[in-house]
């Protein structure tokens, strides 16, 4: 469909921000009082369709890591020290956020990141972290918690229920549809407010009874697109895969693209009452650094990517709060000028001339 | 210059006070002037109303959205409402 021209506009809602759209699409109820020709309703709604990258955010953080892996790096790939990986999205297991990045191939069995072969480009669990870009929400440092099969689990904290574990996931290849016989109310519960949605999920090994585990077939290692039926059934349309390598010949598994496919029997196994973890996976396609990739501050060899003047602003204000600490608020209020000073001396050295403000263009001359 | 020079004119040996010093001061310093900025795109899903920013993100910029009064693939900055349209959202997701 050819782009057609729209009117936007956002509001603040807590740490959310609000998109709406001008709904001006005519009334032809005759029920309705706004009803006659050419009478719209010109009021403001959600936004009236989906648009892919449709929102771009222009912000600033503050530089607390350097990308700083060089040459050609195989996205995916075990082998190449500093790794990059295509993250599907995220979820929440145990508590902790969680980054999904389920088969990337398509029907290989989910990519293990507790693998061995990973221990180079992730490092280990508890001590070393991961950069996240690309992402809506997630972008910066994550400790790693743990290594998982198809996912990474971090250390950071994220209350919010995603993920059930239940005896009774059933999985049905002749019509792909997956139920928990609404035993613990698990999937209606997860799935509440998605009657009307796309919905992204994927199952991982239980072991409810601590009788040993029950591991997910191979087939069944997908990242399910899917509709909830509103009652206790996803209902499966599509498994989604990685496809395409940066700027180079389409591959299977070497990109951080995401493509679908329309499931099929290769792509499900039909299981009855299996002891599985599923987990729902909110999208956010993005791309997840190992430690090799880029350098965290932890350490005194961190090296600063802030302008030279900068840095000496940074100086008076460690030294500031440093005098804060010791009780030296005569020393802070002075190192905290300093600081204040030097940053707008700095601002103000990328403007040359005159700083005038003019009057707006309706404005009484 | 790295963190090991600036714990030498700062005068202080405590390098995980420091580190989280530092940290506190980059963005103090991306308060007032802008060192590092970034542009991140997602997708507008429909009558999806609420959105969550970037978890990084100090200060914002600006906010753009696709074909906003053009037809012609642009992305352009929209205008924040003084108040709140009358129409909820449905879900208040």
């Amino acid at each position: 469909m050819a782009n057609s021209s729209k009117e936007y506009a956002y509001y603040l809602e807590g740490n959310k921000i609000a998109i709406v759209e001008k709904d001006v699409s005519f009334d032809n109820n005759v029920d309705s009082k706004d009803y006659g020709p050419g009478v719209s309703r010109q009021r403001w709604e959600s936004p009236q369709s989906s648009v892919t990258n449709g929102l771009e955010v222009n912000y600033v953080y503050a530089p607390t890591y350097n990308l700083n892996f060089g040459g050609f790096t195989i996205p995916n790939s075990s082998t190449q020290g500093a790794a990059i990986f295509g993250i599907f999205g995220w979820t929440v297991i145990g508590g902790y956020l969680s980054f999904v990045v389920g088969p990337g191939q398509l029907n290989n069995g989910y990519t293990n990141f507790a693998s061995s072969g990973l221990d180079e480009e992730l490092g280990t669990a508890g001590t070393d972290s991961i950069l996240i870009g690309g992402s809506s929400r997630w972008n910066g440092v994550h400790k790693i918690k743990a290594r998982g099969d198809g996912y990474l689990q971090t250390n950071t904290k994220f209350s919010s229920i995603l993920e059930i574990q239940t005896l009774s996931i059933d999985l049905h290849d002749e019509d792909f549809t997956v139920d928990d016989d609404n035993v613990g109310n698990g999937i209606s519960y997860l799935f509440q407010n998605d009657s009307s949605n796309t919905v992204y999920f994927f199952l991982r090994d239980g072991d409810i009874n601590s009788d040993g585990t029950q591991t997910v077939a191979t087939a069944n290692q997908q990242i399910f697109k899917a509709t909830f039926d509103g009652n206790y059934t996803l209902t499966v349309s599509h498994t989604l895969f990685i496809d395409t390598l940066l700027g180079a010949t389409a591959t299977v598994g070497t990109g951080i693209t995401w493509s679908e496919i329309a499931i099929t029997g290769d792509y499900m196994d039909d299981v009855t009452n299996g002891d599985y973890h599923l987990n729902k996976i909110i999208k956010d396609n993005c791309v997840l650094y190992g430690k090799s990739a880029f350098n965290n501050m932890e350490d005194e060899s961190f090296e600063l990517d802030l302008p030279n003047y900068l840095q000496k602003a940074l100086v008076y204000y460690i030294k500031g709060k440093l005098a804060e600490d010791s009780g030296n608020i005569e020393l802070k209020e002075y190192s905290m000028r300093e600081f204040k000073k030097m940053i707008e001396k700095h601002e103000n050295s990328r403007i040359s001339g005159l700083r005038i403000i003019s009057s707006g263009l309706h404005a009484i001359r | 210059m790295d963190i090991k020079e600036l714990m030498e004119r700062a005068g202080s040996q405590q390098t995980g006070k420091i580190i989280a010093y530092v940290k506190d001061g980059l963005e103090e310093i991306n308060m007032l002037t802008e060192t590092h900025t970034k542009l991140e795109r997602f997708d507008i899903n429909k009558d999806q109303r609420f959105y969550i920013f970037p978890n990084e993100m100090v200060k914002m910029i600006d906010i753009r959205v696709k074909n906003h009064l053009n037809s012609k693939g642009e992305y352009r900055t929209i205008p924040r409402m003084i108040h709140k349209p009358v129409v909820k959202d449905a879900d208040n997701t």
